[in-house]
This record gives C-alpha cells, sequence and structure tokens, in this order.
C-alpha cells in the first residue's frame, strides 16, 4: 500500500498545519462571528447588523472598496496573464531573470513602497512633472489622497501576485498540447483561449481571488494614499475598533467582508470551463 | 600577616558584593530600581530627542529600563482598555480628552502628590487639568496656524482656511487627532465671535472640506505634506513647528485674530501598575527643571514650569510666555469625550462623500 495514502501519514503530514490553522484562524473567526451576534444584553441578535447596513456611511465605504477591488481586479489580469503566459515560455535563464523582477517589490516593505507613491504621485512627483513637462497638462493634478491612487497603489501590491499564480499554473500546460491544437487548425488567438487558458484556469481563480480579497481587505494602502477622504472598510473597520472601541461594529464590518469574498470566490469559480467540474 | 590581611579584605569585599546583589532596592543610592522595567504609553513623534532628554538620563540615575509603547492617543488608549484585564502599562501620556477617556474607563489612577515633588513649580492649570488627580500636565500646546510666505498672502484668521485663492493647498488635522474638536471651535469663533454654535463650525468645515489636500492625522503626515509642498496653509501643533520650520522653505506661523487652542499632554499613572512609586517618580522626572529646559531648547515641549527662561528665538517657537500661555482657549475635555461619537459620524459623513 502506498504510505502516502494511509491515514496515519495523512494525520502526520497535515495534522500540524490544520491545528495552527484552527487554533489561530478558525477559532478566532468563530469568536469573531459569535461575537457580531452578541447584543447588548448578551443576547443573540441580528441588530447590529441592521443598524450598520442601514448606516449610509457603511452603504458608500461598502460601494467604494467593492468598486477599488472590481477596477484593480480586472486590470491585475488584463496585465499579469500576458506576462505570466511571457514568463512560461521563456528559457530558464531569462525566466529566472524576469520572475526575480517580478518577487522583487514583494521582498519590500508594503509600507515602504505605498510611502513611494506619495513621492510619485503628489503635486511635483514623477507623474504630473512628467506630464506637465510634456505638456500633455497645464497644471499638476490631484492624484494622491484619492481613489486612482489607492488603485495603483494595490495594482502595484498585487500584481505580482497574480503573475506568480498564474505562472506556476502555466508551468504545467504542456506546450504540446499548443502544437497539438494549432496542428489541427486553430490559430494562435483560439489556441490561447480555448487550450492556454481553461487548462490554467485554477491559477487564475486563485489569482483572481488573491487580487480580489486583498484589495477588498487592504488597510495600508488605503490608509496612506487615501488619507482620511477615502475611507474603505479596512479603515472604516480600524476607526470603529480604535478610535470608537466600538468592537461590536467592527466584528459586523469584519464578518460582512468575509462573507463578500466568500461570495466573490463562488462566483468567479462559477465562470470554469464546463468540462472541468 | 600581610597575605592574612589581603585575604580578609578580599572576603569582606566578596561578601559585601553578594549581599548587595541579593536585594535589587539596596544595590545603590543612585539606581535604586535596578532590574525594574517601566512601561510607558506614549506618542512616538521626537522620539530620538525624547529618549536624549527623557529616557535615557532616567533610566541612568534610577536604573531601570523603560519599555516604550507609542501610537497616537486613540490606538494606545484603546489597547489599554482591551488590556484592561491585564495591564502592563504604568505610565501612560494622553492628550487632555483622551485622559478624560482613561479615566473614565477605569486604565488609569490618581497620582500620588507626596511623590510628585515638582508640583509647586508648574503653572497652577496644569496640576490637575482634568480633575481627581488623575493627571498632570507635563507639556503645553497649541494649534498654531501656518502658511507658505511664497504662495500665500499674508494670514491673519481662520477664516484664511477657506480663502478659495487656497483650494487643494489646505489641510486640517482629523476629528480624531487631539485638535480636531478644538479646530471646529475655532472656526465656530471665528464666524460667531464665540464658541457656542458649533452647528456654523460644522456647516464651515463642509465648505472647507472641497478645497483639502487631505486631512491629517499625525503631526509627521503634515510634515511630508509641507516638504512635498502640497500644503500651504494648515493648522499645526505647537510641537511641530521646529519641524516645518526645518523643511527649507518659506514659511510662517502667525496667531490668528481669533486666538489659539491649547491643552496639556497629561501623564497619569496607570491603573493596573506594579511599580506605582516609579511611576510616579517617572511623572515627576518629567516635570524636573532639567527636562522641562531641556524638552523646550529642542523645541519639542513647551514647559510647564514657572522657572524655565529660555532664550528669545526658542521662546518664540514654543507655547510659552504669559502672553501667549494667557490668552490660550482650553476647552472642556469632558464635553470633547461626551461629543466624540457624534462629532466623528458627522466628520465622515462630510468627508466619504
Amino acid at each position: 500500500m502506498n504510505p502516502l495514502k494511509s491515514r496515519k501519514t495523512l494525520i502526520l503530514l497535515a495534522g500540524p498545519g490544520f491545528i495552527f490553522l484552527l487554533c489561530f484562524f478558525f477559532l478566532p473567526l468563530l469568536y469573531v462571528l459569535m461575537e457580531s451576534f452578541r447584543g447588548v444584553d448578551n443576547q443573540i441578535t441580528l441588530s447590529r447588523y441592521f443598524d450598520v447596513l442601514v448606516d449610509a456611511q457603511f452603504q458608500l465605504v461598502f460601494k467604494r472598496t467593492l468598486r477599488i477591488a472590481l477596477i484593480v481586479t480586472p486590470i491585475a489580469v488584463l496585465v499579469g496573464y500576458p506576462t505570466a503566459y511571457y514568463i512560461s515560455k521563456l528559457k530558464s535563464k531569462k525566466k529566472s531573470i524576469l520572475t526575480t523582477l517580478v518577487i522583487l517589490p514583494l521582498m519590500t516593505s508594503p509600507v515602504a513602497r505605498t510611502y513611494a507613491w506619495i513621492v510619485i504621485l503628489g503635486k511635483f512627483g514623477i507623474v504630473n512633472e512628467t506630464l506637465t513637462t510634456l505638456h500633455i497638462i497645464a497644471e499638476p493634478m490631484r492624484i494622491l489622497y484619492t481613489e486612482t491612487a489607492i488603485v495603483l497603489g494595490l495594482l502595484q501590491l498585487f500584481m505580482p501576485i497574480l503573475i506568480l499564480t498564474v505562472s506556476s499554473s502555466l508551468e504545467n500546460v504542456n506546450s504540446e498540447v499548443e502544437e497539438a491544437a494549432l496542428s489541427l487548425g486553430s490559430n494562435r488567438i483560439g489556441v490561447f483561449f480555448r487550450v492556454v487558458v481553461p487548462l490554467s484556469f485554477e491559477g487564475l481563480i486563485m489569482g483572481v481571488t488573491l487580487v480580489f480579497t486583498g484589495c477588498f481587505t487592504a488597510y495600508v494602502t488605503p490608509a496612506i494614499l487615501g488619507g482620511a477622504n477615502v475611507l474603505t472598510l479596512s479603515t472604516l473597520m480600524r476607526e470603529q475598533a480604535l478610535v470608537l472601541m466600538n468592537w461590536e461594529s467592527a466584528t459586523v464590518i469584519a464578518v460582512i467582508m468575509i462573507i463578500t469574498t466568500l461570495i466573490l470566490y463562488n462566483g468567479i469559480r462559477a465562470f470554469r470551463p464546463r468540462n472541468m467540474a | 600577616m600581610k597575605k592574612l590581611l589581603v585575604v580578609c579584605v578580599m572576603l569582606l569585599a566578596s561578601f559585601g558584593y553578594l549581599f548587595a546583589q541579593g536585594s535589587n532596592e539596596s544595590v545603590s543610592v543612585d539606581r535604586p530600581y535596578e532590574g525594574k522595567t517601566l512601561t510607558v504609553s506614549m506618542w512616538g513623534y521626537n522620539m530620538d530627542i525624547l529618549e536624549k532628554n527623557i529616557i535615557t538620563p532616567f533610566e541612568e540615575k534610577y536604573g531601570c529600563e523603560i519599555v516604550v509603547e507609542t501610537g497616537n492617543n486613540s490606538d494606545r488608549l484603546t489597547k489599554m482598555v482591551a488590556r484592561k484585564g491585564n495591564p502592563v502599562i504604568d505610565v501612560a501620556l494622553f492628550a487632555g480628552s483622551h485622559t478624560f477617556k482613561a479615566k473614565e474607563e477605569g486604565v488609569i489612577k490618581p497620582y500620588d502628590p507626596t511623590l510628585l515633588t515638582n508640583l509647586d513649580q508648574i503653572m497652577d492649570k496644569a496640576r490637575d487639568p482634568i480633575g481627581g488627580q488623575y493627571g498632570v500636565g507635563y507639556s503645553l500646546s497649541n494649534l498654531g496656524l501656518f502658511y507658505r510666505t511664497d504662495k500665500c498672502d499674508e494670514v491673519t484668521s481662520w477664516k484664511d482656511l477657506l480663502n478659495p485663492k487656497y483650494a487643494g493647498t489646505v489641510s486640517i488635522p482629523t476629528i480624531t487627532t487631539t485638535y480636531g474638536p478644538a479646530f471646529i471651535y475655532m472656526l465656530t469663533k471665528a464666524y460667531t465671535g464665540d464658541f457656542n454654535d458649533t452647528e456654523v463650525g460644522w456647516q464651515k468645515l463642509e465648505e472647507l472640506a472641497p478645497n483639502l489636500v487631505t486631512a491629517y492625522g499625525r503631526s509627521s503626515q503634515l510634515n511630508t505634506l509641507i516638504s512635498q509642498e502640497e500644503v500651504y496653509i494648515a493648522p499645526f501643533s505647537s510641537f511641530a513647528w521646529g519641524s516645518i520650520d526645518a523643511s527649507g522653505l518659506d514659511v510662517a506661523k502667525v496667531i490668528p485674530v481669533e486666538g489659539l487652542p491649547g491643552t496639556f499632554s497629561v501623564a497619569s499613572v496607570g491603573a493596573g501598575t506594579k511599580n506605582e512609586v516609579l511611576a510616579n517618580e517617572f511623572i515627576n522626572w518629567l516635570l524636573s527643571y532639567d527636562v522641562q529646559l531641556n524638552e523646550a531648547l529642542d523645541q519639542v515641549d513647551s514647559p510647564v514650569r514657572t522657572d524655565i527662561e529660555l532664550p528669545a528665538e526658542i521662546a518664540a517657537n514654543l507655547a510659552y510666555g504669559d502672553e501667549l500661555v494667557n490668552s490660550l482657549y482650553f476647552f472642556d475635555e469632558a464635553e470633547i469625550a461626551a461629543n466624540q461619537a457624534e462629532w466623528i459620524a458627522r466628520w465622515n459623513s462630510i468627508f466619504s462623500k
């Protein structure tokens, strides 16, 4: 019998990780969920959800956070997927160099990276200086402390993750499959959309999920690049918890964020090709 | 005989050393708290200077180690409340309104006036700013108004922040900062002549909101905005003037015709402290002549001691001098704390559009 298939081996290998997740993820999550239903008199109630969901400010911030995530994610796919495909076709030396360049931003502190955007996007930053020098704009634009700044910051933060996730999935696509498709009469575009993308779909789903979830729950980038003007759910949750000490509303916001990402994840998976169960 | 004498002296010295090691409190008169750790909750702004003037000399004098927890008022107060069942903070430094909230939450306790031997040397207002001896003001600050002299006309009033000419170059403190609520009061005074009808202040804030670059949550953020030349006119905390002045830009600060709000930075003893005497000693240390003088000379904290004499060029950059100090408006911290939730909601409704 294959020792890797025995229950004992499975428990030994997966057990420590599962226990870690149970103690430091599932149980705290369960606690947060239970707290969100606890009312003033320790009764179980939905009143806190009602209070948060009808609040106009929460609705506005929720829509904004969702909008930002839904803008960043497709841009990350449109730019990141072709990049990952190109990298997957390279020989090992060039592939290694480009992969390193993709990973390099991930080795820098997200706070440091985000602060760099302040210099780049500022009134006299690189972007405005270039545009005014080229006479594309007459006066510097307001980019910092807007949703645009947050979108750019999140793109830089999460696109490498999508590229890496899709790259590893594309590594499993045998190039002979593409040659076979070509020999059977398909053109390059057909091969790409009807063979490569479906075969790498699991990696793409994972990448999209990571990017969307990351954008939806990001704190540092919206806090620094959005400022007080542009609240997102994470910064709103922080304000409720750390400024107002309103832990009940903060837990409700946290649960709503989790539910939203789960709904989106399952929604994305609904788009997988039919022949992939 | 000589050898015997030497051996006896060495033995006596060894016993003396061993005896001293057995008792922390009696190691040395000069370092009575050797081995003790004092945890202080404080702001991180100007930390290098605070270490030089306050922390390191105190550690050397008392033999203890100081562990700091830094952050803004809200974050640190929330942490203290969250850890109420297992407190770690011995001394907490907050702005007045947050000290009041800390008192209400039960995370601070009254200081021991018998241990604060410097109490008689500080201004009356600072001795018990929130009542019940729950804290002592160790530093005075005010909200000032700065502007770029090369980008703005002469600024004389809080109303100048709403000048359409400066649209897109203005910043203000967020409502959750030390001076956030005070700014609303000053807008109210500017447009009504007194502090009563804050609704006017809020309406003016709503007019001002579209003209802001952003509202800043920390003085360091304002410094960044100024050095990046995003902001040409803004209210600022007086302890940040040194950094603003050092930006190399053409800046000036002004006392607006409507006046300036002031507040104390308040030091309190943590409710669950296991080092109550040392905590009180630390607060007394903050009020000592050397600390107050050095902090003032480094333009970090304005002194509350009445016997500090400062050179004119330093004094001009601090909340110092009878004329200025007596003209400052000190708002009711209890009222500010009571309004907090409502004012934050109002602020968010203006800015989250």
